[in-house]
């Protein structure tokens, strides 16, 4: 427990001081664009890997994020018939980032109302199929979302800074140090989360789901909680999307980008806390290895391969692979002798 | 009323193709249980042997036609042979991930030898409209409905009465049972994966001329595929058949009469519905409990 | 778990009409039990008398045609299988009865749900009272452990237990649900006897505790050695019920076992 928490903070501090060591502009803003990818992952493998349940609709969330958030900072005003027009005055960039976390967190609750009265093929279909309407409503409400056209100037966020006043978080460190915030709170959220009493009911569901309801784990209310949780870190993935890059279009509802995130989850391993920043730092990081090397199509085809690759020799995924390996060194050494000990770290 | 017509008949010979496609992915994701998200993306696969055979290769139409079915045949065969029979008895959820990365190799592989740019297919047929009673027919797409109802109804009386599709039925419905009585079911897998997908192929190779050919066309279809899968009820042939149908009628309809701009959006609105109301699917019978 | 002396009913389970018709077949036809608080009961009856139906029926898995099931007084008749947890009745599962990749002591834990409170703010700030919930949870979890007599697996992941450990392992996670009756479903199917045996003693303990235990099983010998009373099925009909001296006598119910054990020689 102990060990563990330190090896944590080391990480989450080396990580931290690579805009110091390593001031390369360029490299600041390609790991700041995969953690933001991450943090999206992780909140997948909150559903994918903790509850088992395959949502390929999980780039809506991120969308729905990103563009209220990038809304509620714009301010619109949009016709909504009946000629009662809804006019919102540009809000504070923080009260428009947690306005895309909710709205994003409803969505979540809708889809789980809905898609988890099926399960398998069926769920999966259903959360494609809901990504799919909310890709055209964003192409095609155009008074609101511009369509095709993006939402543009979308401001950056801020924070107060003692000594230096409020500061416009824009340049690539502080974009970095936001990003990483963020997935570190992610992160932390979750790993909370899935030890305790309602993460252990989803992994039960997952393992089991007719067992889990004979002790008394309302399955439903149990995946609806966590779709909504993931949802809202998938939302605040997305705005934090929506105030670096500061451009949406309805493209952030592409299927490519739910099968980016499947791929980092599984890659890394899913169920496992370390799987989706593992698996994201590879993916996220390899198609700037790939770009001078060879054409976009065949980086995606890389990537094809790769994951077609890895569920057939690797299922499990990275994490757990490397885990195996090092257990295995442990278990050599020194036995552990004590069985509550071992439980509870 | 011609409008509304005229509506009708698009959305018919829509539809027939529309219910290849449903009818190969029941094959597939009904019967084999695979979620084949390449599935839309062996349609596009036919479409552009119809583009390098008839536009490149100046070939004949129908030969490409025949050629386009035999490749798609061959592919899905290889796919299923290489990629799922290690993985058969696995979790749904990692045949479904395989399926997706093949998904993304093929529509890259797509884009790398063809470019973004959409293709022209020459249609072997008159330009000019037939028309009867106030409705314009193009040749082309009586042509197409045509030769979807002729591979319907073929397709039809090799699942219910052939040898093959006895073999089939057998595989998907006890497996070992059928390898008792002598079925070679690792064969049957591979045909019928192969045939599904040829299915796919033809279809796209059957609509090229109608349409244009582009390397993202097999996303729409493999969604809308499954739509019709769904609207049909899983592993139901007839059903498959009559969703592809209602689909259709029901995008025609709803872009003439709503919105063009949400035309595609209808079938995820319409499966989204179907899950809430019916999941069993809208033609298939209610299903047995136990 | 304790229900007081003056407030403690004399029927803890009741089935009334019982029947269950799926696709024309009629499966339980009219069944009627009582169980009564702190004994051993069992359901006996030759293959496919729908002992097992009676049990999903009674937790929740299934719904009856006609009927229906009450608890504590309450009608559960079509509540959920979670809802039926909650108020005390609990089943363990012939076959899928565990976690099978989580650790023994994973399994445990997780079967004490109802004990905790804790909600999501709880566990994701690490709230004092969680934690203090955490920490009985798991002293709890070790002392089930001690008492299934598997404190030296705690560690294993539960796919990987014998035969006999992951059926102790089932009946543990369904007592730590805290039930005032507990669904036993046939748990000394595959042993052997000296492992029956040694769940025969389990069982008991388990009853000396308090719990009211209804019983699927077709070991014979412990049925007739545990049992306070005995109903046994035939295709769906009820043909006898009474203490275990009776049952034994009860000549419908030699023509019952005969009858099948005929077919099977014969089979």
């Amino acid at each position: 427990m102990i060990m563990r928490r330190a090896s944590f903070l080391i990480i989450v501090v080396a990580l931290a001081l690579l805009p110091v060591l390593w001031p390369d502009p360029y490299l600041l803003s390609v790991v700041a664009a995969a953690g933001i990818m991450i943090i999206a992952a992780i909140s997948l493998n909150l559903l994918l890997g903790f509850t088992g349940q395959l949502s390929l609709g999980h780039a809506a969330f991120f969308g729905i994020g990103a563009y209220t958030s990038a809304l509620l900072s714009l301010g619109f005003d949009v016709d909504l018939g009946f000629s009662s027009p809804l006019v919102v005055e540009p809000k504070p960039v923080w009260v428009a980032f947690a306005g895309g976390i909710v709205m994003a967190s409803l969505f979540g609750w809708l889809l789980g109302k809905v898609a988890f009265r099926v399960r398998g093929a069926y769920f999966v279909i259903v959360t494609i199929s809901f990504a799919q309407v909310m890709r055209m409503v964003a192409l095609n409400w155009v008074d609101l979302t511009e369509g095709p056209m993006a939402l543009v100037s979308i401001p950056p966020l801020s924070l107060w800074v003692p000594g230096d006043g409020v500061v416009r978080l824009v340049s690539k460190a502080a974009t970095y140090w936001l990003v990483l915030a963020a997935g570190v709170l992610a992160y932390v959220i979750v790993a909370n989360l899935v030890r305790s009493r309602i993460g252990r009911a989803a992994i039960a569901l997952r393992e089991n789901e007719v067992l889990a309801k004979s002790i008394g784990i309302p399955v439903t209310r149990c995946l609806i909680v966590f779709s909504v949780l993931s949802a809202g870190i998938a939302g605040a993935a997305g705005g934090l999307y929506a105030h670096t890059v500061r451009i949406i279009d309805p493209d952030v509802f592409l299927f490519i980008y739910t099968i980016t995130m499947v791929i980092m989850v599984v890659a890394g391993g899913k169920g496992t806390l370390a799987g989706p920043v593992v698996g994201g730092l590879i993916f996220g990081l390899l198609p700037e290895v790939l770009r001078g090397m060879v054409a976009p199509e065949v980086q995606w085809m890389i990537y094809g391969a790769l994951m077609i690759l890895i569920l057939l020799f690797m299922p499990k995924g990275i994490v757990p692979a490397f885990g195996r390996v090092l257990k295995r060194r442990k278990i050599s050494v020194r036995r552990r002798p004590s069985a509550s000990q071992g439980a509870s770290s | 009323m011609d409008q509304f017509l005229q509506h009708l008949v698009n959305g018919t010979v829509l539809g027939a193709t529309y219910a290849l496609l449903g009818i190969g992915l029941t094959l597939i994701f009904g019967i084999m249980k695979v979620v084949n998200f390449a599935h839309g993306e062996l349609y596009a696969f036919g479409a552009y042997v119809a583009y390098a055979l008839v536009s490149l290769l100046q070939m004949d139409y129908f030969v490409a036609l025949v050629l386009a079915a035999g490749l798609g045949l061959l592919l899905g065969a290889a796919i299923e042979f290489l990629l799922l029979r290690r993985c058969r008895l696995e979790n749904i959820d990692e045949v479904m991930l395989i399926m997706i990365g093949v998904m993304i190799i093929m529509q890259n592989a797509e884009l790398l030898a063809w470019g973004g740019v959409a293709k022209v297919v020459p249609t072997p047929f008159p330009q000019e409209s037939i028309i009867v009673g106030g409705i314009y027919l193009s040749p082309t797409r009586l042509f197409v409905l045509g030769a979807a109802i002729v591979l319907l109804l073929a397709f039809y009386l090799v699942i219910e009465r052939s040898r093959l599709g006895l073999a089939m039925r057998a595989t998907f419905q006890d497996e070992d049972a059928a390898r008792i009585v002598g079925v070679n079911v690792s064969r049957i897998y591979t045909l019928t994966f192969g045939l599904g997908s040829s299915l796919a192929a033809i279809t796209g190779a059957l609509l090229a001329p109608v349409f244009v050919v582009t390397p993202t066309m097999g996303d729409l279809a493999s969604l809308k595929a499954f739509a019709i899968v769904i609207l049909g009820g899983l592993g139901n042939i007839r059903g498959a058949a009559l969703g592809g149908f209602a689909l259709a009628l029901i995008e025609e309809f709803g872009a003439a009469y709503i919105s063009t701009a949400y035309r595609d959006a209808i079938g995820f609105l319409v499966i989204l519905v179907v899950m809430i109301a019916r999941p069993q699917g809208l033609f298939a019978a209610k299903e047995r409990v136990g | 778990m304790t229900v007081s002396a003056a407030g403690q009913p004399d029927t803890l389970l009741s089935l009334s009409g019982i029947s269950l018709r799926i696709a024309g077949l009629q499966i339980l036809s009219d069944v009627d039990l009582r169980v009564e608080p702190g004994r051993i009961v069992s359901l006996i009856g030759p293959n496919g008398a729908g002992k097992t139906t009676a049990f999903n029926i009674i937790s929740g898995y299934m719904r009856p045609s006609a009927g229906s099931v009450h608890f504590l007084g309450q009608d559960i008749t079509g509540k959920q299988p979670h809802e039926i947890a909650e108020l005390g009745l609990v089943r363990s599962f012939q076959r899928t009865n565990i976690f099978g990749n989580c650790t023994v002591f994973e399994n445990l834990l997780t079967a004490f749900h109802m004990q905790g409170r804790s909600g999501l703010l709880g566990a994701i700030f690490r709230l004092p009272a969680f934690q203090r919930e955490e920490q009985a949870l798991k002293a709890r979890t070790r002392e089930m452990l001690g008492f299934l007599e598997l404190e030296h697996r705690a560690d294993d992941l539960a796919a990987n237990l014998s035969y006999g450990e992951q059926r102790l392992l089932g009946v543990g996670i369904a007592l730590a649900a805290q039930p005032k009756l507990l669904l036993l479903d046939e748990p000394a199917a595959g042993l052997n006897p000296s492992e029956t045996e040694d769940f025969k003693q389990m069982v008991r303990r388990v009853a000396d505790s308090g719990i009211t235990i209804l019983l699927v099983e077709h070991d014979m010998h412990m049925v007739m050695s545990i049992s306070d009373y005995i109903m046994v099925l035939n295709q769906g009909h009820r043909i006898a019920d009474g203490g275990p001296a009776d049952i034994q006598s009860d000549p419908e119910v030699i023509r019952a076992y005969l009858g099948s054990g005929l077919q099977r020689a014969k089979a």
